[in-house]
């Protein structure tokens, strides 16, 4: 009996923390759950995505998406062969919309992925250092951000000239500022607490106290961040798109889907409404995931 | 008081710099040479090297910079290269298009949203919370041009209520304000209902009950104007995003505003429009920023201290 009451108390605190851990994971995870928009948001999301990322297995992007059809064209929705209609070029609707929809959640994710690491990277180094290099900083962002965000898109884009790559980088740089800031303040926050004080008086070097110690603990701002920011950021893929700054000709992209459907909008303006719509569906689940994972991490309600 | 704001719109001058510098070096990047541009494919070189002299396109890099910046202070933005007029003129001609747009866009997010975010909040749970929640939500998801498509669709070509573009009669305001509106009706609504439903629940709103006065004199003379501050923090960024907004929508409508005009610019590698734009476009926006900050020291007087 002893040598059990003993075991017991040697297992104990390994059972503590492996329970306190998987408990505030959990914890952030039930309560997302409890939140049923945000769970319908994610999975409208996931299913979006799904949807897209194997648009080869329900069109063949050559066939279906590039390849022009004179005698197809103009189909209206529900027509046969094409259950969302044809375009000016004959090409299938249906088919454009998930190849589009892969170019234009690649782009978006892709510049926040970008944003978020460079915003985060320098936020974290202006916050932690302060000083003259906080100074500096913060004044290349202020003046990043005294640009409105489509702006300053639209005009790096111009100026490299309109492609993937180049939109990628160009929503990057207008989306810094914002990840920048919020890691700033969270770094600026977290500093001052005793356990980075204590971990500098053992001597931490200051890289591992940022990686380590700092960072994981001001994620989730960030990455509330991350959903809005996606969601914007889809917006702003279509918008260059839209305005010709954007992908050419005929690869298919939302926002230029739109903007060569305009041409019709009288008598086929199915051409205009579907690629919206299935963009209003992605911001939407974007933005309702991200207030449901807002709500779950606030830390006032834990 | 006075001292904060001076000491502000010094702190705006090297931020416009800073834009003017960076707008500047990312134009310099653009392909082509303006000086063939501008006299065609049928130049001779020598021509073109004489146009190229002439408008000091061969001076190193900060050399032009420091000319342009030169002449802006003296407010000249230089020449277009395809419109032969001065740049200050054409967006001078054209900026009040824009404001118009943008000031309709603004009283009309106040003046709806406030009372629609009130009403949902003293309302909450019935129908018309809901349907506002659900409204908003996909106000605030709604491409911005894909709206004005929609908005066009619907009422100018089926109902033929409004006209789809242009800039006529009061009739061509409508359209396009409201589609630069809604987003940013939809994000303060919003925010006034959630920070209404907040500052209902205070204490001092449950002790005004208690002490019997009305429910409209308690929402209207204590819940309401501390509500309004994270409202007014919203209407201000909003304020500024309308600026973004309106280069997108005066391309959907064909408003004739300074955002369609850098579009143009933009298609037509008119450098000097293009940088004009933009600079002004900025400084109007921080400007903004700067008077909505000073706003919050009216309003919120905790703010008021910190800044004298």
């Amino acid at each position: 009996m002893a040598g059990t009451a003993n075991n017991l108390a040697q297992k104990e605190p390994e059972v503590q923390t492996h329970a306190k851990k998987d408990g505030q994971m959990a914890d952030i995870w039930r309560r997302f759950r409890k939140n049923k928009s945000a769970v319908v948001g994610m999975i409208v999301l996931a299913l979006i995505i799904l949807l897209v990322v194997f648009a080869s297995v329900f069109y063949d992007y050559e066939e279906d998406a590039v390849q022009q059809n004179v005698y197809e064209r103009l189909k209206p929705p529900f027509s046969e062969g094409h259950i969302l209609g044809t375009d000016d070029l004959g090409r299938d609707l249906a088919a454009r919309l998930l190849h589009g929809g892969r170019r234009s959640l690649t782009i978006s994710f892709v510049s926040v992925a970008c944003s978020v690491v460079v915003g985060s990277l320098l936020g974290a180094i202006a916050g932690y250092y302060s000083g003259m290099i906080d100074n500096v900083i913060m004044r290349c962002i202020d003046i990043l951000m005294a640009i409105p965000m489509t702006m300053l898109a639209i005009v790096i884009v111009a100026a490299l000239g309109a492609s993937i790559p180049n939109m990628i980088i160009a929503l990057s740089i207008a989306q810094v500022p914002s990840f920048a800031r919020v890691m700033r303040g969270q770094v600026l926050t977290v500093r001052g607490t005793e356990y980075i004080e204590a971990a500098r008086a053992i001597g931490t070097n200051d890289a591992a106290i940022i990686t380590e110690h700092i960072i994981p603990n001001v994620l989730s701002p960030i990455l509330v961040q991350v959903a809005i920011r996606a969601a914007t950021a889809i917006t702003n893929t279509a918008t260059l798109s839209f305005l010709g700054l954007g992908v050419s000709a005929p690869t298919p992209e939302w926002g230029a889907m739109l903007s060569s459907g305009r041409n019709y909008i009288r008598d086929h303006s199915y051409l205009t409404f579907i690629p919206g719509l299935a963009m209003m569906f992605t911001i939407l689940s974007l933005n309702l995931l991200g207030d449901g994972l807002r709500d779950a991490l606030d830390p006032r309600l834990r | 008081m006075l001292k904060y704001i001076i000491k502000r719109i010094i702190a705006l001058i090297p931020v416009i710099l800073g834009v003017t510098l960076v707008v500047f070096m990312i134009m310099q990047l653009a392909p082509g040479d303006p000086a063939r541009m501008i006299l065609g494919e049928l130049a001779t070189p020598e021509e073109v090297a004489q146009l190229r002299t002439e408008l000091g396109l061969d001076d190193p890099l900060l050399v032009r910079y420091f000319n342009y910046m030169i002449d802006f202070c003296k407010g000249d933005l230089g020449d277009s290269y395809f419109k032969h007029r001065p740049v200050m003129d054409e967006i001078l001609d054209r900026f009040p298009y824009t404001a118009k747009l943008a000031a309709v866009a603004a009283v009309l997010t106040v003046v709806m949203s406030i009372p629609i975010g009130i009403l949902a909040a003293v309302k909450q749970n019935t129908i018309f919370d809901n349907a506002s929640l659900v409204v908003t939500l996909f106000g605030i998801s709604m491409p911005v041009f894909w709206l004005g498509l929609l908005l066009i669709i619907f009422f100018s070509l089926r109902l033929g209520w409004f006209p789809t573009g242009g800039a006529d009669s009061w009739r061509s305001y409508v359209l396009p304000a409201f589609c630069l509106a809604f987003s940013n009706m939809s994000t303060v609504a919003r925010t006034t209902r959630s920070s209404m439903l907040e500052t209902i629940r205070q204490d001092y709103v449950r002790t005004a009950s208690a002490k019997g006065v009305p429910r409209k004199t308690v929402i209207r003379k204590h819940a309401f104007r501390n509500a309004l501050i994270p409202t007014i923090t919203v209407i201000g960024i909003q304020m500024s995003q309308l600026l973004g907004g309106s280069v997108v929508v005066e391309t959907v409508f064909a408003w004739p505003g300074v955002g369609r005009l850098m579009i143009e610019s933009i298609n037509s590698r008119d450098t000097p429009m293009v940088l004009g734009c933009i600079v002004l476009l900025t400084i109007v926006f921080s400007v903004l920023n700067l008077l909505i900050d000073l706003c919050y020291g009216f309003v919120d007087p905790r703010i008021k201290a910190t800044q004298s």
